[in-house]
């Protein structure tokens, strides 16, 4: 069922189409019924007179002439002559229809009663009885027969392929309607379901329009109100971790202060890591919590500049980086984000595989980062958990290495802003691999 | 050859306006240790009133105080008054900088800063003051041009003729501003020193090379064309392009 009829389309036309055949079925028997036995009745009272009147008029001559004028009588339907023997025999009255059918011309036409009349089904050319002619036999009044042969009048059997055939159209056209008609009826369901994907991927509320039938109205109503909700509590949340982070900030600040005033002291330096990592972490959180929110317009970078000024710092607070690229690559994009996405990996490298070399390669489409470190790699089965928030490799590991675990998910939140991918790959002669790519428009 | 003033002078006076009584006395101690003298104001009404009885070399303005706020206070300063400014807050945003700048801040650092840092932004702005010989303009210059580059000096951003941002770390960007600022004038070695001393602990020497090379390759590109800072052997370096000063 799930997999045949998993959508609101199809239940609905196959709902419509079991109900409505059911339906059709049911009145086109009751109709063929009421028909059939409608049909009957008029056509045995024709009978019935019509052999009134052949008998009179048969009767009113003299014998001699009586099989001239039953001749004349004929036509194709109807057969008569005046013998001296019976056609029809009542000892072939085995069929009760064709008793039934004698009773019911007789209180038709109570004239015939006077007469003996028997009724009866000729004998099949191959044996049996012919069920398409009955044979009627009127006793005349002075020792003689008139013997009418009728087509016997077939009930509407032949018209069944014609029902049976726009009963089909008919349930193909209630397919066709259903469908076009279910598609529009759907169509709000639809629209909610992609507004309801593109709120879960962006920050900002998508408001559903309130159209469509009375129930999809007021689920697109509680839609809307939930994604109010829900972004309220975010940022409730959100301001109350800014609030605090930031809060954080001069009493940091007063750290340093007085770290600065402890001079050349050996742990001044310590005290001075410290406030660092600290700064960094209040950075990174700050940093995801604001997610995806731009505040920065978008602008040409020169992207070489941008990671030789990350390799400086780097080697200028003793770290081995190196980097390869083109003289001059101008990339459009957000400049800050951009530089703390590239630091964060480049960081990474150094941090967990001692040394960073960098290549930047520039495509027809694309622009390609590869950074490379000498670190033991990542495992296959935990290569993509390293961007979920918070994640630490090794969680015996103490925090010496510095980092809250956002870093790879600052990144990846970046550079998929830009409509990029970046992933790690272990390189066949060890280490790790950093794959940023960013498309380029041309 | 202006090298008079590579140490701030005694008589440099800076008012520092914070409601952090803790902060105030901290950042007061670390500027006299560093030749300033200070005062200290806890809110505008503060400011203003010593503001009256003193005449100030430099602001140093944090942006959220209780009242009147960083970015009024430097608003009102600027209707009179030509003084430095430097801002503080704790929000980094790209905005909030740009805000102060517009107003007419000289410079912008978040918390939390680097001591080192904090002094080396007040040196460099007192040393600009010095080098024009009187307190700048009331509009000081937001951005120079040069060859078809443009350093913004409001976003702390230099950009390409080709409109593309070149990333600068802080103390390329110093440099860079002071040889812009000096242009067809040498620049002393000395005087580069004391833009990057305040930054770099050891090495100073090699520091100013290094600072150097690595600010070449980021404008120099085209190795064929005429270079933008020319070595004086023996005393120091000199920016070549003409420089158009943006207001």
């Amino acid at each position: 069922m799930k997999s045949r009829f998993d959508t609101i389309q199809l239940r609905t036309v196959a709902v419509l189409l079991f109900g409505l055949g059911l339906f059709h079925l049911a009145s086109l028997w009751t109709y063929q019924v009421g028909l059939r036995s409608e049909l009957d009745l008029n056509n045995e009272s024709r009978l019935a007179e019509r052999l009134v009147s052949i008998k009179r008029a048969v009767l009113a001559l003299p014998a001699t002439e009586r099989e001239a004028i039953a001749h004349s009588l004929s036509d194709g339907a109807v057969e008569v002559h005046w013998s001296s023997v019976s056609l029809a025999s009542s000892s072939r009255q085995a069929d009760p229809s064709i008793g039934a059918l004698r009773d019911r011309l007789l209180s038709l036409e109570p004239e015939l009663a006077g007469q003996q009349l028997i009724v009866s089904a000729p004998p099949a050319t191959g044996g049996g009885i012919d069920p398409h002619r009955i044979d009627v036999s009127i006793h005349g009044a002075d020792e003689g027969w008139l013997n009418i042969s009728v087509t016997r009048l077939a009930g509407p059997h032949g018209t069944m392929h014609g029902v049976i055939w726009s009963t089909t159209l008919m349930g193909l056209g209630v397919v066709l309607i259903a469908i076009l008609m279910v598609r529009w009826l759907t169509r709000p369901l639809r629209v909610l379901g992609v507004a309801a994907k593109r709120s879960y991927s962006g920050a900002e509320p998508v408001e559903v329009a309130l159209d469509g039938p009375r129930e999809i109205r007021e689920l697109a109503l509680a839609f809307n109100d939930m994604q109010r909700r829900i972004k309220r509590l975010v940022d409730d949340r959100t301001q109350t971790l800014a609030a605090v982070s930031h809060d954080l900030k001069t009493p940091l600040t007063r750290l340093r202060l007085r770290a600065a005033e402890l001079g050349p002291h050996s742990s001044a330096d310590d005290i001075e890591a410290d406030l660092d990592e600290m700064e960094a972490m209040l950075d990174a959180s700050l940093m995801f919590l604001k997610g995806e929110q731009v505040d920065e317009p978008s602008r040409t970078i020169d992207l070489p500049a941008l990671l030789q000024t990350i390799r400086d710092d780097l080697i200028d607070a003793g770290h081995d980086v190196s980097l390869s690229a083109p003289a001059c690559l101008p990339f459009n994009g957000r400049h800050l984000p951009l530089k703390r996405a590239f630091t964060n990996l480049i960081w990474n490298a150094v941090r967990y595989g001692s040394r960073a070399r960098m290549a930047l390669i520039a495509e027809d489409v694309a622009v390609i980062l590869t950074i490379d470190d000498d670190g033991p790699g990542i495992a296959a089965n935990e290569i993509e958990s390293v961007f979920a928030p918070f994640k630490r490799l090794d969680t015996s590991r103490n925090r010496e290495t510095g980092g809250v675990g956002l870093g790879l998910t600052i990144a990846r939140t970046v550079i998929r802003g830009h409509g990029g991918e970046v992933s790690l790959e272990n390189r066949a002669g060890g280490g790790l691999r950093a794959i940023v790519r960013l498309p380029r428009p041309l | 050859m202006d090298s008079t003033g590579q140490t701030p002078s005694r008589e440099s006076h800076v008012l520092v306006v914070d409601d952090d009584p803790q902060l105030r006395l901290l950042v007061s101690r670390l500027l006299r240790a560093s030749g300033y003298r200070v005062t200290g104001a806890a809110n505008g009404d503060e400011m203003h009133a010593a503001m009256a009885s003193n005449a100030f070399d430099l602001v140093v303005l944090d942006v959220m105080l209780p009242g009147a706020s960083g970015f009024d206070l430097c608003r009102e300063l600027r209707r009179g008054s030509a003084v430095p400014v430097i801002m503080l807050t704790a929000r980094g945003s790209e905005a909030d900088r740009v805000e102060g700048l517009d107003l007419g801040a000289d410079d912008y650092l978040a918390k939390p800063f680097s001591p080192r840092e904090l002094v080396a932004r007040i040196n460099a702005v007192m040393r600009r003051v010095r080098a024009d010989g009187a307190p700048n303009a009331l509009t000081p210059a937001r951005a120079f041009r040069f060859s078809g580059w443009t350093l913004d000096v409001a976003r702390r951003e230099l950009t390409d003729p080709q409109g593309s941002i070149v990333d600068l770390s802080t103390g390329e960007f110093d440099m860079l501003r002071a040889f812009v600022e000096a242009a067809g004038k040498v620049l002393g070695r000395d005087l580069l020193l004391d833009l990057a001393k305040n930054r770099v602990a050891t090495g100073y020497d090699r520091v100013i090379d290094v600072q150097i090379s690595r600010l070449r390759k980021k404008i120099e590109r085209d190795e064929a064309s005429e270079p933008m800072i020319r070595t004086i052997r023996g005393t120091g370096y000199m920016f070549m392009p003409t420089v158009e000063r943006i207001s």
